[in-house]
């Protein structure tokens, strides 16, 4: 009887542990993703800026450069449009995968709808604006892992330790 | 190509319910299938033999317009704006895709078309061997060089100057080929062995550059329009290189009317002129000296 009160309580533990711990781990991933993302806007503001590269072209070659969320988002992006041939269903269903906070999403949303739609120069703006944007998501997120993130870490090992106690 | 297939290539920037009635036409028409038409308000409609039919009953919505455009320029409107400016996209099958609307204008050019109300996609054609009667009436005259290709709008000038110049080129002429619009080449089309194609950039800038870099025999260009583009086939009168271009028109009166072009003339620029004119189902060419 011992031995099994021992385990529930290791289990417990642990799950609580790999929670906290799964919990900081995704507070960084989005903090990294948002940072990739930026990166990845200011390199497509910089090709339509200089070269006038296609919107597909672009998707592309980011989807070969970048890596995690933020090139499942541009392999998912590539894929819907070349069955769909529409941009802008293509860039908000694919946003869906980057799994970013609410404000970031709409930044994102909001860029789609003028992507392609304008000249260079509109969209040249729209892209630094979204980078700006982003960053200051960025900014948040990175305050969110340091506090959230980390009493998460804690609080969940915490709770967990505390219940098995209270459970023995 | 076949000629049913480069009509499906077209209709492909079709939204996809137009573009359905579109490929359902028979087989025998969507082969002379010369434009298709999208007017707002107004079913869409393909040039066969020069009239115009309605081929799908429902009228163009402004949304159809805007998926036309956004197939014809990849959905990235930025690598189109300029040639969009001047009323056109060309697309990689070399159909040129014109759009009508209401303009927005700057102080001194026009900024972009702010509602489009008309697309027209022109169907691009390569008829291979289509010149040969008038190369070799040209060959008789003295040469391919110095010949300006005279007709109204649709009848096959740019078909016509592109065999002829895949002819010349073929047979050793070191051939230079502006194709400002991108409908001559387009990667697909045959323009020769000896042929140096220079895209995308206007007459007036690409002759003083192929002129320094390519040192052609022939210079050959599609419709000579612009004041601009005369000074610089001027130039390259200048420089003894041949001069084979299109121009809109009807007659030789048509191009006597052009002050822009009788100084071309008056300089031995232009010796011969090919005129095109519709018979039948087909085309009827006729070559004249200019005096």
């Amino acid at each position: 009887m011992t031995s099994v009160r021992l385990l529930g309580a290791l289990l417990l533990v642990t799950g609580g542990f790999l929670g906290g711990r799964a919990c900081l781990a995704e507070y960084r991933v989005r903090v990294i993703t948002l940072r990739a993302l930026t990166a990845s806007l200011a390199r497509i503001r910089a090709e339509i800026a200089l070269c006038r590269t296609p919107l597909p072209e672009l998707l592309s070659s980011e989807a070969e450069c970048t890596d995690g969320r933020v090139q499942a988002f541009y392999r998912e992006a590539l894929r819907r449009y070349g069955e769909e041939g529409r941009f802008r269903t293509s860039w908000d269903g694919a946003s869906e995968l980057l799994r970013l906070p609410s404000d970031a999403r709409a930044v994102l949303v909001s860029l789609g709808d003028i992507l392609g739609r304008y000249d260079a120069q509109t969209q040249e703006d729209a892209l630094l604006h979204a980078e700006n944007l982003l960053e200051r998501c960025a900014a948040d997120a990175e305050n969110d892992r340091k506090q959230r993130g980390t009493l998460y870490a804690k609080l969940l090992p915490g709770l967990s330790l505390a219940a098995a106690i209270l459970l023995w | 190509m076949s000629e049913t297939a480069r009509f499906a290539s077209a209709a492909a920037y079709l939204p996809e319910a137009i573009r359905r009635s579109a490929l359902a036409l028979p087989e025998e028409l969507r082969a002379r299938g010369e434009e298709l038409h999208l007017r707002l308000g107004y079913p869409p409609s393909v040039t066969i033999d020069g009239a115009e039919r309605s081929f799908h009953a429902v009228p163009v919505k402004e949304a159809d317009l805007a998926r036309a455009l956004e197939l014809a320029t990849r959905s990235s409107v930025h690598t189109a704006m300029d040639s969009l400016r001047e009323g056109f996209v060309t697309v990689p099958d070399g159909h040129r895709i014109g759009v009508c609307g209401a303009a927005a204008y700057t102080e001194r050019d026009v900024l972009s078309l702010r509602r489009v109300t008309s697309v027209s996609i022109r169907i691009s054609r390569e008829l291979r061997g289509i010149a040969e009667p008038v190369f070799a009436s040209l060959e008789r005259m003295g040469g391919a060089g110095g010949t300006l290709i005279v007709s109204p709008p649709g009848l096959g000038k740019t078909t016509l100057l592109r065999d002829l110049v895949r002819l010349v080129s073929d047979r050793g002429t070191r051939v230079s080929l502006i194709d400002e619009r991108g409908e001559l080449s387009s990667g697909m089309f045959d323009t020769g062995a000896h042929t140096d194609v220079l895209c995308g950039i206007p007459k007036a800038r690409a002759i003083p550059m192929l002129l320094r870099a390519m040192s052609p025999q022939l210079l050959a260009a599609d419709e000579i329009t612009a004041r601009a583009d005369v000074d610089a086939m001027e130039q390259a009168v200048g420089c003894g290189v041949g001069l084979l271009a299109t121009v809109h028109g009807r007659s030789l009166a048509d191009i006597a009317a052009r002050p822009a072009l009788e100084g071309l003339v008056q300089k031995g620029a232009f010796g011969r002129a090919v005129f095109i004119d519709r018979a039948g189902k087909g085309r009827r060419y006729r070559t004249e000296v200019i005096r």
